[in-house]
């Protein structure tokens, strides 16, 4: 019922966004909403592959200290949900770097 | 492609009743019976003193099972952080739920299950053998693998991994990030040689 009702809302909005984008002509272009749902699959791939690549680096950091200091420092700190948040953040500044269109 | 499939993964864990059935699958089953001691493992205090949820779950059942008279001593673990302890507010709580403060016995130090095995096996001794083990279900094959290598005999008491039941999409994504976790560190113990 919760999942229903949570992706009941994201379509309501996002036929909402899609109304408003075509009435103000920004949605024109045949294949448009296509290329766009492809560049937020990329950036999604993006994010785990950094979201990855941050917990693997937390890992070793985390082993590395233990093994040569005093210090302890728990596996479970790499597991904390910012970091999804942050990799996705990294996906998008990454991605839009990438993109011909963002460059001079 | 690595995007559709996170999407796709996002999508079970979250909508579909996935990650309850994984759960299932690899949740202990309870072995309640009579025993030297119960073992209630550690899970994070916050520095204000109060406990995790699943720290608070944890101790509950432990003391509950210490009212039913499965076992003489409570044993409640929790590393030694400044400046409030997760066993020593433990201890506190089972006090004031009725538990005699002569059956309560608190070990400190264990920053990781297999340090809390160890500790458990240095402060009670060689006489207790014989232990209900209280942690979380998920968690439990781990741990029942490092006490036993630490010469006890484990008796599963396990409780809930996580609050909320697991049927909203926020407890499945929760559920399903804790058996990812706790499926990375059985694969980390088995390459190190811990279990």
């Amino acid at each position: 019922m919760e999942a229903l009702f949570l992706l009941s809302l994201v379509a309501a909005t996002s036929a909402a966004a899609l109304h408003l984008a075509r009435r103000r002509g920004h949605a024109d272009r045949p294949g448009a909403l296509r290329a766009a749902a492809l560049d937020a699959l990329e950036c999604v791939g993006l994010a785990v592959v950094f979201f990855v690549a941050n917990l693997a680096l937390g890992a070793l950091v985390t082993v590395a200290v233990r093994a040569v200091t005093p210090l302890f420092v728990s596996l479970y700190l790499s597991g904390d949900v910012s970091l999804l948040v942050l990799s996705v953040l990294q996906a998008l500044l990454y991605q839009r770097w990438r993109d011909p269109r963002t460059r001079d | 492609m690595v995007g559709a499939l996170a999407l796709a993964l996002f999508g079970a864990v979250a909508f579909t009743p996935l990650a309850n059935a994984l759960h299932g699958r690899l949740a202990a089953r309870p072995q309640v019976g009579r025993a030297d001691a119960i073992v209630v493992l550690g899970a994070g205090v916050s520095t204000t003193g109060t406990l995790s949820d699943s720290s608070l779950r944890r101790a509950v059942h432990g003391i509950e099972l210490q009212r039913r008279a499965l076992a003489p001593t409570l044993v409640m673990l929790g590393p030694s952080h400044w400046p409030v302890g997760e066993a020593p507010i433990r201890g506190m709580l089972a006090r004031s739920l009725g538990v005699p403060a002569e059956r309560i016995r608190l070990v400190m130090g264990g920053r990781t299950t297999r340090e809390e095995a160890k500790r458990t096996r240095e402060e009670l001794g060689p006489d207790v053998r014989r232990i209900l083990l209280v942690t979380g279900a998920i968690h439990m094959k781990r741990a029942r693998a490092l006490f036993e290598r630490a010469g006890f005999t484990v008796l599963a008491a396990p409780v809930e991994d996580t609050s909320g039941g697991g049927v909203s999409p926020e407890a499945r994504l929760a559920l399903g990030l804790r058996l990812g976790e706790e499926l990375l560190a059985q694969l980390y113990h088995r390459l190190a040689g811990y279990i």
